[in-house]
């Protein structure tokens, strides 16, 4: 790891860690920056699909940088804002590709941190921008927000495609009830797949779920 | 839904006149129980449902069982209350209540070799099993499709091709169930010959209670150490296969 490699280093400390250091107050990061981190990702994404049930996806490097990307930036705004930035487009873009079991669980890797961050912005500041922006464009990695309270718009349909895919679907529910995310039994298709998981043992499990 | 049999009764009472006190010897053992005298009757309180049925319990003469709801006690499977509930009595447990008796020195006993086998043998009551012997070829199937929740709660170990899987709920497959007691695992249904000698045993073969001992139906036993013991997750079996 190059010394000077801030973004990944950000992303290293926070993937063993999970603290947030940050190395300059600059927001800028360079491909080859990227290419490292990117590597990184994949180790790592390996290293976590060990323990996904069923056949891990494919890993998705564009996915997973875009998600680094956007909480180091996110991390940088909330700790320096020297200057308002003027070109916000250039560090928060809306993820373009299309949304896949791949493309959530490698996005995840770093997204799954970035709840907190919304909520420390929120704290300073209810209506700054960032929040604002960092809502819209996680609103659709709906794996990475579940137990955070906030709020979601599930297309059932879309999801109903994605849990086309057992592991994502597993994974997916592991998680709805590891966080005990009540709200989110309100749907249908995730309320079903929570009473299979847990089965005749849901009373023990999770007292407040009512299957 | 299944009806609750025991309708919310955790312990029955047995009733036997203080002639017939040498009947209890078979559950003097059983350290859950308390026992009071009332005039001419023996109270003994503290029988758990799953020892109701069992042969110790049912073979003791004139006696009367009852349950108890709000102030007073039903004779088992009777509708109308038949005593008062107890309340005055002194309640003691049952091994002092029940002290043991040494007989007379016996000058012409010649038995002082013979040995206890330690063995198990079929029991009736019924325990909750906390362990699983699981051939890997069903693991192999099933583990890597557990949802996480199933998984956390259990650890595991691989003995002679087998994993032997610990905690509750257990995985619903196919496989040897077994009961823990100490740091025993019975097969399920089986309980020790003379359950008392169970400490001595332990202190025997397991001095510092680093292992788990578990046995097996033919009275053989294997030991496997606590340290050994994982945590299980998908992928720590599938770098163990």
């Amino acid at each position: 790891m190059s010394l000077q490699n801030n973004i990944l280093q950000t992303i290293h400390h926070l993937r063993t860690s999970g603290q947030f250091v940050l190395y300059s107050n600059t927001p800028k990061v360079s491909t080859s920056e990227l290419n490292d981190l990117a590597d990184f990702l994949a180790q790592e994404y390996e290293n976590e699909s060990l323990n996904y049930p069923y056949d891990a996806p494919a890993f998705d490097k564009e996915a997973a940088v875009w998600a680094a990307k956007t909480i180091y930036y996110a991390a940088q705004f909330l700790a320096h804002r020297l200057e308002e930035p003027k070109n916000l487009g250039k560090f928060f873009e809306n993820f373009k590709g299309e949304l896949s079991p791949s493309v959530l669980l490698s996005a995840d890797l770093s997204l799954r941190f970035l709840p907190f961050i919304v909520r420390e912005l929120e704290l300073i500041d209810f209506e700054d921008w960032l929040v604002k922006l960092l809502k819209k464009n996680i609103q659709q990695f709906t794996y990475s927000i579940i137990g955070h309270d906030m709020e979601v718009e599930i297309n059932e349909e879309k999801l109903a495609a994605l849990f086309q895919n057992d592991c994502f679907r597993t994974v997916f529910t592991d998680r709805v009830i590891a966080k005990k995310d009540i709200s989110l039994t309100a749907h249908k298709i995730i309320h079903e797949n929570v009473t299979i998981q847990l089965g005749e043992h849901a009373n023990q499990f999770w007292r407040a779920f009512v299957s | 839904m299944e009806r609750d049999l025991t309708q919310g009764v955790t312990e029955y009472w047995l009733r036997l006149p203080s002639k017939y006190k040498d009947k209890l010897a078979q559950i003097r053992l059983w350290k859950s129980l308390r026992m009071g005298t009332d005039n001419d009757d023996i109270w003994v309180r503290g029988i758990a449902p799953s020892q109701l049925n069992s042969p110790e319990i049912r073979s003791i003469p004139f006696k009367k069982i009852y349950f108890q709801q709000d102030n007073a006690l039903f004779l088992l499977g009777g509708n109308l209350p038949e005593e008062r509930l107890k309340t005055s009595l002194l309640w003691s447990p049952i091994h002092k209540a029940l002290p043991v008796e040494v007989p007379d020195y016996n000058f012409n006993f010649f038995g002082v070799d013979a040995d206890i086998d330690f063995k198990i043998v079929p029991s009736s009551i019924e325990r909750t099993a906390a362990a699983q012997l699981i051939s890997l070829d069903t693991l192999d199937e099933i583990i890597p499709k557990m949802p996480a929740i199933r998984l956390k709660q259990l650890s595991w170990v691989i003995a002679d091709e087998k994993a032997l899987i610990i905690g509750t709920p257990l995985l619903s497959v196919p496989g040897k169930a077994y009961w823990q007691t100490q740091n025993f695992l019975l097969p399920a249904g089986y309980d020790f010959e003379h359950p008392e000698l169970s400490r001595y045993f332990n202190k025997k073969v397991n001095q510092n209670s680093n292992d788990i001992i578990v046995m097996q139906r033919d009275n053989t036993y294997f030991k496997i150490a606590k340290e050994n013991i994982q945590k299980l997750t998908i992928s720590g079996y599938r770098l163990s296969r």
